[in-house]
């Protein structure tokens, strides 16, 4: 399965690169980037090559949108080559999530996309479904569980939308990193393996081009040499850094997790599914981290293997 | 950096070129004895050796590191440890020596003293010891010359295959429960604390 262009980002395990489940605690883990075959155009550019490219590979590609700034961009790409793509929502009982519910909706009237509705009650979720979820597909979030479980009947292929992480509270000497993590973002290759559901995650990461047209950015480079004070990660600077990539049609939304309306449960069950993999397995999952200036230079060149221990 | 304890001891940190070195050592210890006898990990297979001995290039590895003690070019004892970047300290992982004699205690003595003054020389002033609640005073009196500097606590006390209230004691010790009764000691530098007096 086609996870990225020409699976220009791979994960895995030792030196076995067909392993993506972790045995033991102390295995290494082995992540990998291709570097650039062309010349890179602007952000938005390479956002809708990205969208044209993966609808030529999945033409029943949905998205799986929300308020949030990550789906809108996505589906606006698709939309500037002239794609309706399929959307579906994942909508909680007892208006949970309304906010991300009604703007997708209402997103989805505006531009004629009959979208499909997955209707979830996330407290019968967490108590039924969330560890067996957890255990099966090694994942280590309620969220990412979540949307495991919601999208399991589908029969068509779809897209959990990822971002180009940002971060410098990971490094040990405070260098901003990109980040990947082996929980939202590796943990849906194995699903796909284990499910057979044609299930990506990777569109700002699609191809390498994506990956360095994002990171070249005027104010992605200011943020990552400190320009603005304070910041120890990429996350409330999202809307002016997207609407500075040419989607200003972004920029006013609001920064939401989804998980407002329940956030002391989401802690309490966070600490739960932590406390279940330390008790068996003693595992915890890596974020990725590599440094923003090497990364840019092996996106450049040919790319690079980086490995990570807990 | 080396210290010498004698005409043919020496103590230095061990890399990921010691990796086989290390692995006959363990080996040889192994098949020595059938107790489990790292008190801190079972620790049965090679590759938790390599975790202390990986190449630098790997994210993470500054998380692990091994020392080693020499008689001459013969590996006599070696000790792992795991930084806790959560409690900005050091944990003790394990202490193996060929022999378990008088020498094999002062090897011990000295192998630990090296770490502690090597870790006080990054700044790491504070360190845990994860032992069976039956080999405690053993334990203690390994540590006994220490005391002058360092201040000992006892952080947690585990019951048998029982869960700590404490999420952050599992990450401390980083392992699966343990089948016996457990003490988690703590070592911080005198230096670091304040009297009474201040």
């Amino acid at each position: 399965m086609i996870f990225s262009k020409n699976n220009h980002i791979k994960y895995w395990y030792n030196n076995d690169r067909s392993r993506i489940f972790r045995n033991v605690w102390y295995d290494i883990l082995s992540f990998e980037v291709g570097g650039i075959t062309r010349p890179i155009k602007s952000f938005r550019e390479e956002c809708a090559i990205a969208a044209g490219e993966l609808i030529e590979k999945y033409p029943d590609l949905h998205i799986g949108l929300t308020a949030g700034l990550d789906s809108n961009t996505c589906l606006y790409s698709f939309l500037d080559i002239g794609i309706k793509p399929g959307v579906f929502i994942v909508r909680f009982a007892e208006n949970l999530n309304d906010f991300d519910v009604n703007h997708a909706i209402n997103q989805c009237q505006k531009l004629n996309i009959s979208p499909i509705i997955v209707d979830i009650d996330i407290k019968k979720f967490i108590k039924n479904d969330m560890l067996d979820i957890c255990k099966e597909y090694q994942v280590y979030s309620m969220y990412q569980a979540m949307l495991m479980y919601a999208c399991k009947n589908f029969n068509f292929s779809f897209i959990t939308v990822d971002e180009i992480e940002l971060r410098r509270d990971i490094h040990p000497n405070g260098s901003w990193c990109f980040i990947k993590k082996e929980d939202q973002d590796m943990s849906w290759r194995r699903y796909a393996f284990k499910t057979n559901i044609k299930a990506l995650n990777n569109f700002f990461t699609w191809s390498p081009e994506l990956m360095l047209s994002f990171l070249n950015l005027p104010i992605v480079e200011d943020l990552c040499n400190n320009k603005f004070v304070g910041k120890l990660s990429w996350n409330n600077l999202k809307n002016q850094i997207y609407s500075y990539g040419g989607f200003p049609e972004v920029e006013k939304l609001k920064k939401t997790y989804g998980i407002e309306k329940f956030m002391n449960t989401f802690e309490t069950v966070g600490f739960d599914i932590e406390k279940f993999y330390l008790i068996n397995n003693n595992f915890r999952p890596i974020d990725c981290y590599v440094e923003y200036n090497k990364i840019k230079k092996d996106l450049s060149q040919d790319g690079n293997c980086y490995q990570y221990v807990i | 950096m080396e210290i010498v304890i004698n005409m043919s001891f020496n103590i230095r940190k061990l890399g990921y070129q010691d990796l086989s070195l290390v692995i006959d050592f363990a080996e040889k210890k192994l098949s020595q004895t059938g107790k489990d006898f790292s008190n801190f990990n079972l620790f049965g297979s090679e590759k938790i050796f390599q975790l202390y001995l990986l190449p630098a290039e790997i994210y993470g590895s500054e998380n692990y590191e091994m020392f080693g003690c020499f008689d001459g070019e013969e590996l006599q004892a070696i000790l792992g440890l795991r930084f806790s970047q959560d409690h900005c300290a050091w944990i003790l992982s394990f202490i193996f020596t060929k022999s378990e004699s008088v020498t094999g205690i002062s090897t011990i003595k000295n192998l630990v003293k090296y770490v502690v003054e090597h870790q006080e020389s990054k700044g790491i002033i504070q360190w845990f010891v994860v032992s069976n609640l039956e080999d405690f005073k053993s334990w203690q009196r390994l540590f006994k010359n220490l005391r002058s500097k360092y201040h000992h606590y006892i952080y947690a006390k585990i019951e048998a295959n029982s869960v700590p209230q404490s999420i952050n004691l599992l990450k401390l010790t980083g392992n699966k429960l343990f089948p016996y009764d457990i003490v988690i000691s703590m070592y911080m530098a005198k230096s670091a604390c304040t009297s009474e007096e201040e």
